[in-house]
Order: C-alpha cells, then structure tokens, then sequence
C-alpha cells in the first residue's frame, strides 16, 4: 500500500464532508435525503425538548447534538450547517484518532486514505445521522483502550452509548482485556454509569422515555436486512426478530470462542456480526466499520461490492415505490452488501490475508 | 449342562449382539401386538365421507386425533394443503401407508406403528449406551415397550410416534458421537411434531453440562458445545427448513419455510385456556395420588346378553405404573448426580435424564400455569423414555430395589395385558374370570 501524508488525508476527508455536505444540502433541489434534515421537521423546528416534549428514538447525546444544533440555527439551512459542522469535527477526530492507531500498529496510511476519505459510504451518509460521531467516539475509546488508559476509555465509550447504544456489546469483550478484576469493574462503573445516570435522569422526568427512545426499536419491523428473504411477509417478523437475537448470540459466541488476538480485528468481527444479524441495517451504520478495516491493514476485495451496494441503496431507496419490501432493488443491494460484508467477516474471522504484507516496515 | 444351564445360558446378556437380539425379540413382540389390533375400529363409511368436516370419528373409524390427522393425510394426497399448524413428515408416513395399504386402517396406521415399535428397540439400545448395562437395556424395553399409554399413542395415526422414534435414534446417534446424522435425525423428529425441538433442546442443555464438566476454560467448553450446536442443531434445523420448504413448494402453502414455521409457532401460541376450562395440569399427569382422569380415545361397550358388559375395544389414555415412579427417578438422578459430581464423574445417565424430564416434562409446567397453554396428558409420552431408561439403572444393584424394580415391571406389563385396547371375547372371559374390571 502507497504511503500518504496525513495532510492528505485530512483534506480529501474535509472534501469528503463538503461534498456530503452539499448533496443532503435542504435548500438545494433534488437533495439526497439525510436524516438531520427529517429530524428538524419532526419538531426540533419548533425547538422542543427531546425526550421531553418530543419522543426521540435516539440515545440522549444525539438527541442534545440536534436540539443544540436547532438552537444555534434558526431556520433548517443554519440548524444543518450547525449540525454538519459537528459531524465534521467528530470525523477529523476520527481520522486523527485512526491515523494514530495506525501508526501504533504500522499500518499504512493508505488505507485511512482509501477507507475514511474516498468511500462513497463517507460521502453519501456521514452528514446523514449520528453514525459518525458514534463511530469518533467508540474509535477514540477503543484507541485509548489498547493505550491503557482505562478511565479515559471508559468514558469516551459512555459516551459512544449515549449517541447510539450499540457498543454495549462490545463491553463485555473489553472487560475480558482488562488484567485484574478491579479494572473490570472501573471500566464497567465508569461506562454503564455515565450512561445509566443520564438515561435515569431523564426516565424520572419523563416515565415514557425508555419506551419511546429504546424499546420503539423493538417496534421496527424489518429495514435492509439480508434474511428478509426469508421473512417477506410482515406478519412474520416478530420471528424474524427472534431469529436475529439467534444470529447476533450465535455470531458474538463464535467471536468468543475464537478468541482474536488482535483487538481490533475483534471489534471488527462484533460490529459486522451485530450488523449482519439486527434486523435493522441501515446503511449509514457501515461508518462504524470502516475505521477498523483502516486499522486492520487490509483492502479485502468485497469491499468494493459493499461499497457499491451500500450506496445504492440511498440512491435507489426513493425511485422503489415500497423499499424495504422483498423484491425492491435497495433489498436487492443490501442482500448484496450482506454477502460482502460477510465475505470480508469470514476473511477476519479465519485470518485470510493477514496485515503482514500490507504493514510498512 | 443341565435344561436349567442351558436355559439360563439362553437367557444370558452377555454382549452387544445378544442384547440386540433381546431387544430385537421385544419390539417383535410389540409389533405382533401391534399388527393385531390394526383394524380395530373399522371404519363403516367410505373414506369420502370421512375426509371433510362434518366428520363423525366413530363411523370412520377413527381414534382420538386420527380424526384430524386421517382426513389431512387424504387432503394432501389430493394436493391439498392442510393441517399447516403441525409439520408433515407424520401425514407423509400416512400417506404413504395408505399408498401401500389402501385408504383403510392399515393404511393410516401401519408405519406409524412401526415406528412405535422401533421406538422400543431404539430405547434399549440408547439405555444401554447411558447405563452401559445389558439388564437395564432390557428392562427399560420392555417397561416402555408395554407402557399402555406409550402402546395406544404410538399404535394410532398420530405425529407422536414418528417424532419419538426419530428423537430417540437422533438421541443415541448423538450419544456415539455421530453428531451430523444425529442432527438429521433430530430434524426428521421436528418435521414429525412441534414438540420434538424440546429433544434437540435437552440434547443441547446435556451437551452444554458435559462441555462444561473438565473443560480448561469456559472459552474451550463454549467452543466444543458451539460445535455441537452446529453439528445437531444446525443440521436439525436445516433438515427441518428443507421439509418444510419443499412441503410449502409443492404445495403453495407458504412463501418460505421460515413463514411456515411463524404460522406454526403462532397458531401453537395461541393455544391457550380459560379459568373455566377443565386441563389435566402437568403434575397430574405423574402423581399417582391426583390423577387426570382416563381420557377415552376409542372405546366401544358390548353386552352379552345382560350377562357380562366389557370392552373389546377400548383406547385410553392413562397413568402408568411407570408414570408414578417420574418423580422417583427424577429426586434420585439429581441425588446420584450430586454424588457422583463430588467423587469427580460425571453424571453422564442421570443428566442426560435430568435434561430430557426438564425438557420435555417440567417445560409443561411455566406452559401451563404461567402461559396457560392447552396441555394434554399424551405430551408425556415424550417424557416416558427418560423414566424407563432411568428406573432400572437407578433400582439396580441392591437387593431390595431389585425386588422393587422387578414387581414394578411385572405390574407395568400386568397393567398393558388389563388395559390391552382390543380384546377378543375369550381374553376378555378370562380378565373377568379374575375379577378384573375390563
């Protein structure tokens, strides 16, 4: 892999933003949808208080990411601007964090060139939703874990939770990193405190909080997820969801039991493992996975299909009368982007084209 | 050598083979039984008028829920796809039983006899491969092999005798490390009845205890159950998608076999009493002292000329002696287990019956009283294998027992020859002769 100036890379990841930027702009015609964008009709126009006076399907950081953004802007171009800018620096931060990792592992820098700057992926949803903070925030714990720094760690990783939950599953795999028990039960403290005494705050001010924030995704039905094939029809989705608990349990177990050495291929392996079995796969969620391939060292060949498929799916997703009915072309990409995502969890999980070649010493 | 040497060298179980041809002997003798009652009841309307609702089980002949599984199998055969709620290798076996035999109670009942039969041979055989004894194999045979209830239930075109033949060759697969064919077997089971996953559970629950029992690490005894899962139940569950996909295919009845299994476990679920319903209760069902009363499968009542009053068919659904020892077997499995874990063994007979009870006994329990799910007291039939295999392994060795376990058998089978279902006139003279009630 070529070697890259991290100047570079920082500016073709700005590029990157600009141009996601422009194409969610709302006042432009023929915006791409973003999500900001739907999240400021919802309400946070009229500036109501998420969770509070406004039902918000998201942990309470992003929640105050957008209420704050609507505050700073007055109408939805400032609130976007405002948003977007955020988001931005949460990605440079992601880059930064990234190249560092890298340059601890000897990794190339190419990769965070191609990964975190050229994805289409990264141009199409990371000024979209929170996926790129979450992925800033859970990146720079994971960084300052393999530096153990362990407080630090801790409470970037809440703080991850506040923003999209999901890393949760990675605390048990962390915890088992940790040397003595002591550390166990700080990391365990300091990450589920943080988290449980904001989410308590707001349970006692509003009872219907966990209702409407976390269990509305018990709710969802089923969203670009691969075994919607097996599922076609709504009525069965409660089993769909079932069988994806099945999946997500079967997979971390595998995880587990195959015991990586390395801690970021492992991540890896959790991450892909939770999306390939939640019944919801959105496809801005692969930002939480691009970061790790940068530091895994490797350009495993299906990610160009994933890529490819991952974005046609937002670019499909409003010419298909029903998208996420079987059969609709956006299903048809993300039963593709599964098959890839899968084939690059294989190679991860069996150490098929390892980073030996691909470091730069 | 004397007559008495001979016979007891004849007797004699001294190896794999000999143990073979006893229990070879015994599931021949089951299925004499068996063939013998086949065409009772005949029915006396013609196979049109017994197929679509208004069905009246006494002219057509059928026993207990051969009412709704006779018409389906004739349904299917004429491309029809019904009876969705249970999955259909059983209503294949009538199908095919009615291509071979004709649309008459050979027909219906032949092979799931057969299986019922060969549930008795595959039962010494796993009850040899837990206890490693020859006697216990033998006596676990024929407690289950003349177990009344377990006799009318797998002699009936019913889905339960399939399911449990299948079980218990999937189980003693399983036991000789044959992990792949196990899973096959046990995904046959699955496509016999609903309830034949709680096996493929209770294997896995046993697997999960051994992998744990003198593993290194909780990483390497989560990797050697993971294989087993992969290797059983995967495989189960593959076989089970299959059948039922192809089921769905040739008959359009589901889009995939995935929705077939919702409709399946949504129609199951839904199953659910009232504070007003009469239910046997699980514990009914093992307690000698509160018994469910005899359910009546098929009973016709002949009086000869105001003379005497019995019975020449009669199907019941029953208490068994071997029934009453379930709570027996299962305080003394938990007790030797505790013992054997403290002298470093492991429990390998008494928690593999630990496992099978929990899941396909206690799980009745939470079904009933918390779900109030319908039960029935024939759902122990999946059950009595664990008892029959647990009883003579558990009463062997002291003296006492012994006697205990061999009266206990002499009254299983004298309890099979009172409640046989289809009596002749001379039998059933001989049974009141007795001062039995017949």
């Amino acid at each position: 892999m070529m070697q890259v100036d991290r100047r570079i890379i920082y500016s073709a990841a700005l590029c990157s933003m600009l141009f996601s930027y422009l194409i969610h702009y709302p006042r432009f015609s023929n915006a791409i949808y973003s999500d900001i964008v739907s999240f400021w009709y919802r309400g946070f126009n009229k500036a109501r208080l998420p969770y509070l006076d406004l039902a918000f399907e998201y942990p309470p950081l992003a929640g105050f990411l957008a209420y704050a953004s609507s505050i700073a802007g007055r109408d939805v171009s400032s609130y976007y601007t405002v948003f977007s800018i955020i988001i931005a620096a949460s990605y440079l931060l992601l880059v930064e964090t990234t190249i560092r990792i890298c340059e601890d592992r000897r990794v190339s820098l190419g990769y965070a060139l191609i990964f975190l700057a050229l994805s289409p992926s990264v141009i199409l949803y990371s000024i979209y939703n929170f996926d790129a903070i979450f992925a800033s925030a859970l990146i720079a714990s994971l960084h300052f874990f393999m530096k153990r720094r362990i407080k630090l760690s801790a409470i970037l990783f809440s703080i991850a939770g506040l923003i999209k939950l999901v890393n949760l599953i990675l605390l048990p795999f962390l915890a088992l990193r940790l040397e003595s028990w002591r550390e166990r039960l700080l990391y365990a403290i300091l990450s589920l405190g943080i988290f449980g005494a904001v989410n308590l705050a707001l349970w006692i001010l509003n009872p219907s909080f966990i209702d409407e924030t976390y269990l509305y995704h018990a709710r969802w039905g089923l969203e670009n997820a691969w075994f919607l094939i097996f599922f076609p029809s709504e009525s069965s989705w409660d089993l769909a969801k079932l069988f994806s608990l099945f999946l997500l349990c079967y997979g971390l177990l595998k995880v587990y039991v195959r015991g990586f050495e390395d801690q970021v291929t492992e991540v890896f392996a959790i991450l892909a493992v939770f999306l390939l079995s939640n019944y919801v796969f959105t496809p801005q969620m692969i930002l939480w996975i691009l970061p790790l391939l940068v530091a895994m060292g490797r350009m495993p060949i299906p990610y160009f299909g994933l890529e490819l498929a991952n974005s046609m799916i937002i670019l499909l997703w409003f010419e298909s009368p029903n998208p996420v009915e079987l059969g609709s072309l956006p299903q048809y990409f993300a039963l593709l982007r599964a098959l890839m995502l899968f084939m690059i969890l294989l190679e991860a999980y069996f150490g098929f084209g390892r980073v030996g070649s691909e470091r730069k010493d | 050598m004397g007559l008495s040497g001979r016979i007891r060298r004849l007797l004699r179980i001294g190896s794999r083979r000999r143990l073979r041809i006893w229990l070879l002997a015994i599931t021949l003798a089951v299925v004499a039984l068996k063939a013998v009652i086949i065409p009772y009841p005949w029915p006396s309307a013609p196979p049109e008028e017994c197929t679509y609702p208004p069905i009246e089980g006494a002219k057509c002949g059928f026993i207990f829920d051969e009412a709704h599984y006779v018409p389906a199998a004739r349904r299917m055969l004429r491309g029809e796809a019904v009876n969705n709620e249970h999955p259909p290798f059983s209503k294949f076996l009538m199908i095919l039983g009615i291509l071979l035999f004709g649309d008459n109670p050979y027909g219906w009942r032949t092979l799931v006899s057969l299986c019922g039969a060969a549930s008795v041979y595959l039962l010494g055989l796993l009850a040899y491969e837990l206890t490693g004894s020859f006697r216990a194999s033998i006596l676990a045979a024929v407690l289950f092999g003349f177990d009344i209830t377990s006799f009318n239930i797998s002699s009936i075109a019913m889905l339960d005798a399939p399911a449990l033949m299948f079980s218990l060759l999937g189980a003693l697969l399983y036991l000789r490390g044959r992990l792949i064919p196990a899973g096959a077997a046990l995904g046959l089971a699955s496509l016999s009845k609903t309830s034949a996953p709680l096996v493929i559970l209770a294997i896995l629950v046993y697997e999960a205890l051994r992998s744990g029992y003198g593993a290194g690490s909780l990483r390497e005894s989560l990797g050697s159950w993971l294989r087993a899962v992969e290797r059983v139940g995967f495989v189960a569950a593959l076989v089970l998608l299959l059948g039922l996909g192809a089921y769905d295919y040739y008959y359009g009845a589901y889009r995939t076999p995935f929705e077939h299994l919702n409709y399946i476990l949504t129609y199951h679920s839904s199953l659910t009493f009232s504070e007003s319903d009469e239910v046997s209760m699980p514990l009914s069902w093992t307690n000698p002292l509160f018994q469910f009363s005899r359910r009546s499968y098929y009973v016709v009542a002949v009086s000869v000329d105001s003379l005497k009053t019995y019975h020449p068919v009669a199907y019941y659904g029953m208490q068994t002696p071997l029934w009453w020892m379930s709570w027996v077997v299962f305080a003394f499995s938990a007790y030797f287990s505790y013992l054997k874990l403290r002298r470093g063994e492991f429990p390998k007979l008494e928690f593999f019956i630990l496992c099978w009870l929990a899941m396909n006994y206690l799980i009745y329990f939470p079904l009933a009283h918390l779900l109030h799910r319908w039960v029935y007291p024939f759902y122990f039939y999946m059950a009595v294998p664990a008892i029959a295999v647990g009883l003579p392994k558990l009463l062997e060795g002291d003296l006492i027992s012994e006697v205990v376990l061999y009266g206990l058998t002499a009254v299983q089978v004298a309890w099979f020859l009172v409640f046989f279902p289809v009596k002749a006139e001379w039998y059933a003279d001989i049974l009141l002769k007795l001062g039995v009630q017949v």
